[in-house]
């Protein structure tokens, strides 16, 4: 318990001093697509054709005008920006965090205090899964403050959330973020320390497992659009599940204190 | 003399590759112990061994009434809490401030945040409290680094390369921070300056592919051991003398260093020498730097 304390106070001085700044951005990202879209209506006929419908049939809006065609195209486009923008920023903390310790021996260190390597491993999940639902929370406050609430209050355009996009927003969407970060942590773990360098950059292929979750579901969304989000969110809820006992239970036993500690002579 | 702490037979590595090869290691009440060694000898190895970071593959660590053996898999909580290590090279989160990264390992340690301040101001580093360690020097950064390893009310206080890098000034400053903290802990260090050994360690273990090959008090050690340099300035045809013993020696600085193997016997014998060569004998004495010369013929792949 101390031990995840001093974490979780380092992560957070941490998250102010160098990540905040990701969360600024994502702010100004989602701000920016919200201005964009509510200035002008870039659509196609087919795409228009496609939001009237949404509109009307699937979120119910009483009038539909270009405003509440707008609105509809953020409204459904919301869930997956949130989901993809939380998963990389989860996973760039993560690997980036997580690598910088292993690297510079800060791990080495912890090994040398009363914790043993499954504490330590604990305390970093839960640091990251704390870390996780923070990020998603902030952008999906953020989305939804200016998407939702902003629509009914400043423009007077009211429509019904239906039970699967709230489903899919509430619980597809955080489920799919921390599996994200538990996915981040595994590669921290296990990347050689040759590799850790370039761990946190875009340009690394490896930052992209964390976001396969995200990028998969979506795929298989788009090409059944019929499968309910429930039906998802029990499948990643089970993967998320696996890895997790793997990685408390498993980890500590397969991974050598020199692999983990990336301890080189 | 008390053994505060034995390592006994210790074989350890990475992989397959064995680094130490039953090491034996006794640190006893002698406040300062140096471990002198070239690269690659195991003194890091040796260092995780002490801090529990690394399990030997066999042998037996002893400390007190505390055994770390296969039979409690080398693990003991409260083992750990006597040794604190600081490592070679800086472990510090560069995001944070120099207060901020003690207060977060002060609550890793679980110490009252109050020593922190104790710390900073014994290493006259408080008024780098705000300062986030990415700005800081070489040197700063040593010493934050060795605040974080006080913070941990330890008995044993490993420092793996303290002086490695820094200005003689540095080096200075840092003798006298450790001669301090020896009266507070028993401190074992790694140095590649040999004279640092020799100016401030009480016992000196020199290791060698993974064994200590020689360990026991600078003292004693030189006393033991008679191999070395003798310093000699003499007037006349001393070349002609030494070379007709075979000795292997060097002539700089008015001095002639003379190596042998065993300063008792062979140094009368060469006084005489030079005596009958007529040669003129003014100063005859050890090198200084007896210790580099056991060093060097230990190490010297034998």
């Amino acid at each position: 318990m101390r031990l995840l304390k001093a974490y979780i106070w380092k992560t957070f001085k941490d998250f102010k001093a160098g990540n905040f700044f990701w969360i600024f951005v994502s702010l100004i990202v989602i701000l920016s697509i919200f201005t964009i879209i509510t200035s002008q209506l870039p659509f196609t006929s087919t795409t228009e054709a496609a939001l009237r419908y949404q509109a009307e049939n699937y979120l119910k809006f009483e009038v539909i005008t270009k405003k509440t065609l707008e609105i509809t195209f953020i409204i459904i486009q919301l869930p997956y920006l949130i989901t993809i923008f939380s998963s990389i920023m989860i996973s760039t903390f993560v690997l980036g965090s997580v690598g910088y310790e292993r690297g510079k021996g800060i791990l080495e260190l912890l090994l040398t205090t009363e914790f043993d390597l499954k504490d330590i491993i604990l305390t970093i999940l839960i640091t990251s899964f704390m870390v996780s639902i923070l990020i998603w929370t902030v952008l999906f406050s953020a989305g939804y403050f200016f998407a939702f609430i902003g629509s009914r209050i400043l423009l007077h355009i009211s429509f019904s959330m239906p039970t699967d996009y709230l489903q899919l927003i509430l619980l597809f969407s955080p489920l799919i973020s921390l599996l994200a970060g538990i996915l981040a942590v595994y590669l921290s773990m296990f990347i050689d320390i040759e590799y850790r360098g370039g761990i946190s950059s875009p340009k690394n292929f490896i930052a992209i497992i964390p976001l396969l979750p995200a990028l998969l579901s979506f795929l298989y969304m788009s090409i059944k659009p019929e499968v309910s989000p429930i039906a998802l969110t029990k499948y990643v809820l089970l993967i998320a599940s696996v890895l997790l006992i793997i990685l408390l239970f498993t980890v500590p036993k397969i991974i050598t204190v020199e692999k983990f500690i990336g301890i080189r002579r | 003399m008390i053994s505060v702490l034995q390592l006994k037979e210790i074989d350890a590595g990475y992989g397959k590759i064995k680094v130490l090869d039953k090491l034996n290691l006794n640190i006893t009440e002698n406040k300062i112990y140096c471990l002198l060694g070239p690269n690659g000898s195991g003194k890091t190895t040796t260092f995780r061994i002490i801090s529990n970071i690394l399990m030997p593959w066999s042998g037996i660590i002893e400390m007190e009434d505390i055994i770390l053996n296969k039979d409690n898999d080398y693990h003991s909580k409260s083992y750990k809490g006597y040794i604190s290590y600081l490592p070679e090279g800086s472990r510090l989160y560069p995001s944070l401030t120099v207060e901020q990264n003690l207060r977060f390992w002060s609550k890793v340690y679980g110490t009252d945040e109050t020593k922190i301040s104790e710390v900073m101001e014994f290493l006259s580093i408080d008024n780098l409290s705000s300062k986030k360690t990415a700005v800081l020097s070489h040197g700063q950064l040593k010493r934050v680094d060795l605040a974080r390893a006080l913070l941990k009310d330890s008995k044993i206080l490993i420092l793996d390369e303290p002086f490695s890098g820094l200005d003689p000034e540095a080096v200075k400053n840092g003798r006298k921070i450790i001669k301090e903290l020896s009266s507070y802990s028993y401190i074992v260090i790694s140095t590649h300056v040999l004279l640092i050994a020799d100016q401030i360690a009480d016992t000196v273990g020199i290791i060698y592919r993974g064994k200590v090959m020689l360990e026991d008090s600078v003292e004693k050690i030189k006393k033991k051991l008679k191999i070395g340099t003798i310093k000699i300035m003499a007037e006349g045809d001393v070349d002609y003398a030494l070379s007709a013993l075979n000795y292997d020696y060097e002539h700089k600085e008015g001095y002639y260093y003379v190596k042998v193997h065993d300063f008792d016997k062979e140094t009368p014998v060469i006084v005489d020498a030079l005596t009958k060569e007529n040669c003129k004998v003014k100063e005859v004495k050890i090198s200084d730097n007896v210790l580099e010369e056991i060093y060097l013929e230990l190490t010297r792949g034998n």
